[in-house]
C-alpha cells in the first residue's frame, strides 16, 4: 500500500474520531456523572425515613408558638422560625395535638385549645407543593445541590409521599370531633399566612379523645 | 516690592500643598465587571444597570458587558476582565453548564464571580449566586392557573434558553403543579429563547395547529408579550389567558388593564444591589458568604396588581 494511502487513511480515521467524539473536561465528565447517577425519588425515600421522621421532635410545639405569635409575632418569627435566602418569606415547622373542627374540599381545620371553636390552623389536604418541607425543617440544605433543579424534584418527591403516604388514611378516617396530633410545616410569605396558619403535614395520627 | 514677592511665593507654595477640597476626586476603589445574559431584553438591562449603579456608588469603576446570550462571546468578555485585572464580576450567566469554565478561569486568576438571577450548575466555584426561587414562583403560578382553567382545558407552554436553569426550574415548578390535573392538556412545548420576536412567531405557528387552546404558560415576560400580541393579531386576545414570569413593566400594565391574567414578580434590583454589595465585602476581606442565595418571588394577578409595580413593590 503506498504511503499516500496509509497517511490518508490515518487522516481520515483522526477525522472520523474527532468529529465523531466529544471531548469535555475532567470536571465536566465528573459533574455529568454524578447527575446521571443521581436519583430524586431514592433520595427522597431515604431522606425521608433516615433522616426526617427522626427530626420530629425538633418542631416546634403549636401551643407554644401560637401564644409567642399572638403576644410578640417578631420574636416568635426570631425564635422559632427559619428563613431562606432573601425576601422575606419564612417557615415553621410545627407540632401538636388539637381536635378537628372542619373537613373541607382542600384542608381540615383544628383547634388546638381544648374549648376552641375556631380553626388556629389547617392541616392542607390537597396543593401539596413547593419546598415547603425543605424549607422548613432546615434538615436539606440546598447549598448541597449544584443544580438546584435536584434539590427541586426531591421537594416533588416528598410532597408526593404526603400525598400518597401521609394523607391517603387520614382522609378515610377524619371525623370531626377526633383528635389529631400532627407534624407540619407552613410558609408565611405575609401575616395573613399566620392566621390561620396551613401545615403541609408530614405525620398525623388519629384518636378518638 | 520683595516683601511683596516673598509673601506671594509663600502663599503660592501653601496653596499647591493644599489639595483642593472641591470637585477633588478620589481615586475607585477598583473595577467590577458586570456581564449580563443580554441586553436585548429590558428586564436584563434593569439586572444590569442597577449593579452597575451600585457598584459606582461603592466606589468602583463599574463595566457592563453583553454576551448577547452566546457562551463563545462571554468567553471573551471574561478573557478581557481577566487579562485586565478587574477586582469582580457581577455575573449573570447564558448557560449553566457552559458558563462555569469561564468562573473557574475567573477564580484561578483570583477574581471573585458572584453570579446574578441565574446559576451554574457548580458549587465552591463562584462566591456566592443569588437567583430568584424560581421554582416556588412557578409553583404559584401553577396554581393559579388551576384554578383560573377550572381544573380543565387546553394550553401551550413556551419554555425559554434550554441550556439556563431558570428555564427548567420554572417549567418544572409549573408542571409539579398542573400535571396533577387531568382535565388540563398541554398541546404544545416549545422554546422561544426568553424573546418576544421569537415568541410571536412561534405563538402564531402553535395557534395555526391548535387554534382551541385556552391559555398559555411563558417562561418569562418578554415571551407573554409575544404570544399576546400573536393572539390579539389572531383575534383571539380575549379568549386565551396569557400567564407570565418577571413583573416586567409591560406585563404589569396589561395585568392591570384585565388583558394579562398573571406573572411573577422577580426583584432584580435586590438581587443586583446584594451582588455588588457582597463583591465589596469580598474585595475589603470577607470570605464567608452562603453559595446559593434564593431569593423570594411573588405571584401578580389582577387582583393584587395594584400592589406591584415594574420590577417590584410599590
Amino acid at each position: 500500500m503506498s504511503k499516500k494511502l496509509v497517511f490518508a487513511v490515518l487522516l481520515l480515521s483522526v477525522l472520523v474520531f474527532l468529529t465523531s467524539c466529544k471531548i469535555v473536561s475532567l470536571s465536566e465528565a465528573e459533574r455529568a456523572a454524578q447527575e446521571a447517577q443521581f436519583d430524586p425519588k431514592e433520595y427522597a425515600e431515604a431522606f425521608w425515613s433516615e433522616k426526617l421522621i427522626k427530626h420530629f421532635d425538633e418542631a416546634i410545639d403549636a401551643n407554644i408558638l401560637f401564644e409567642v405569635i399572638a403576644a410578640h409575632p417578631e420574636e416568635a418569627k426570631e425564635k422559632y422560625s427559619r428563613s431562606v435566602g432573601l425576601g422575606g418569606i419564612y417557615y415553621y415547622f410545627v407540632r401538636g395535638k388539637g381536635k378537628v373542627l372542619t373537613i373541607e374540599e382542600d384542608r381540615v381545620g383544628i383547634t388546638i385549645k381544648p374549648q376552641g371553636d375556631k380553626p388556629a390552623l389547617f392541616i392542607a389536604t390537597d396543593y401539596i407543593f413547593g419546598n415547603t418541607i425543605c424549607n422548613a425543617t432546615g434538615l436539606l440544605d440546598r447549598n448541597d445541590f449544584s443544580n438546584s433543579q435536584d434539590f427541586n424534584n426531591i421537594s416533588g418527591e416528598l410532597n408526593n409521599i404526603v400525598a400518597t403516604r401521609v394523607l391517603p388514611p387520614f382522609l378515610e378516617e377524619v371525623q370531626t370531633g377526633m383528635m389529631v396530633e400532627f407534624v407540619g410545616c407552613a410558609r408565611i410569605a405575609s401575616d395573613e399566612d399566620l392566621y390561620p396558619m396551613l401545615l403541609i403535614p408530614v405525620s398525623l395520627k388519629l384518636s378518638m379523645q | 516690592m520683595k516683601r511683596f514677592l516673598v509673601v506671594f511665593l509663600a502663599v503660592a507654595v501653601l496653596v499647591s500643598l493644599v489639595p483642593v477640597a472641591a470637585g477633588a476626586q478620589e481615586e475607585p476603589r477598583g473595577r467590577m465587571a458586570v456581564v449580563v445574559s443580554t441586553l436585548n431584553n429590558p428586564w436584563f438591562v434593569v439586572l444590569a444597570e442597577t449593579a452597575a449603579e451600585r457598584a459606582r456608588q461603592l466606589g468602583y469603576e463599574a463595566t457592563i458587558f453583553d454576551s448577547q446570550n452566546d457562551t463563545a462571546k462571554e468567553t471573551e468578555h471574561f478573557e478581557n476582565i481577566i487579562a485586565s485585572g478587574y477586582d469582580a464580576i457581577l455575573f449573570n450567566p447564558t448557560d449553566a453548564d457552559g458558563s462555569i469554565a469561564n468562573v473557574e478561569r475567573a477564580k484561578e486568576a483570583g477574581i471573585p464571580t458572584f453570579c446574578i438571577d441565574r446559576e451554574i450548575n457548580a458549587t465552591g466555584v463562584a462566591v456566592s449566586q443569588i437567583v430568584s426561587d424560581n421554582y416556588a414562583g412557578a409553583v404559584e403560578i401553577g396554581k393559579y392557573f388551576v384554578k383560573k382553567l377550572n381544573k380543565e382545558g387546553k394550553y401551550v407552554e413556551l419554555l425559554g434558553l434550554v441550556g439556563a436553569n431558570p428555564t427548567w426550574n420554572r417549567s418544572n415548578g409549573f408542571h409539579s403543579v398542573v400535571d396533577n390535573y387531568h382535565g388540563l392538556e398541554m398541546v404544545a412545548q416549545q422554546s422561544a429563547d426568553f424573546d418576544r420576536n421569537k415568541a410571536l412567531e412561534v405563538m402564531e405557528s402553535i395557534l395555526q395547529a391548535h387554534p382551541d387552546i385556552e391559555a398559555v404558560f411563558c417562561g418569562n415576560d418578554a415571551m407573554a408579550m409575544g404570544a399576546y400580541q400573536a393572539l390579539v393579531a389572531a383575534g383571539k386576545a380575549d379568549e386565551v389567558l396569557v400567564f407570565g414570569f418577571d413583573g416586567a413593566k409591560d406585563v404589569i400594565d396589561l395585568i392591570q388593564e384585565g388583558k394579562i391574567a398573571a406573572t411573577v414578580m422577580q426583584y432584580p434590583k435586590l438581587m443586583a444591589k446584594t451582588a455588588a454589595e457582597w463583591a465589596d465585602q469580598y474585595v475589603r476581606g470577607e470570605r464567608s458568604f452562603p453559595q446559593k442565595v434564593p431569593v423570594a418571588v411573588e405571584l401578580v394577578t389582577q387582583e393584587n396588581v395594584d400592589r406591584f409595580t415594574a420590577y417590584g413593590k410599590k
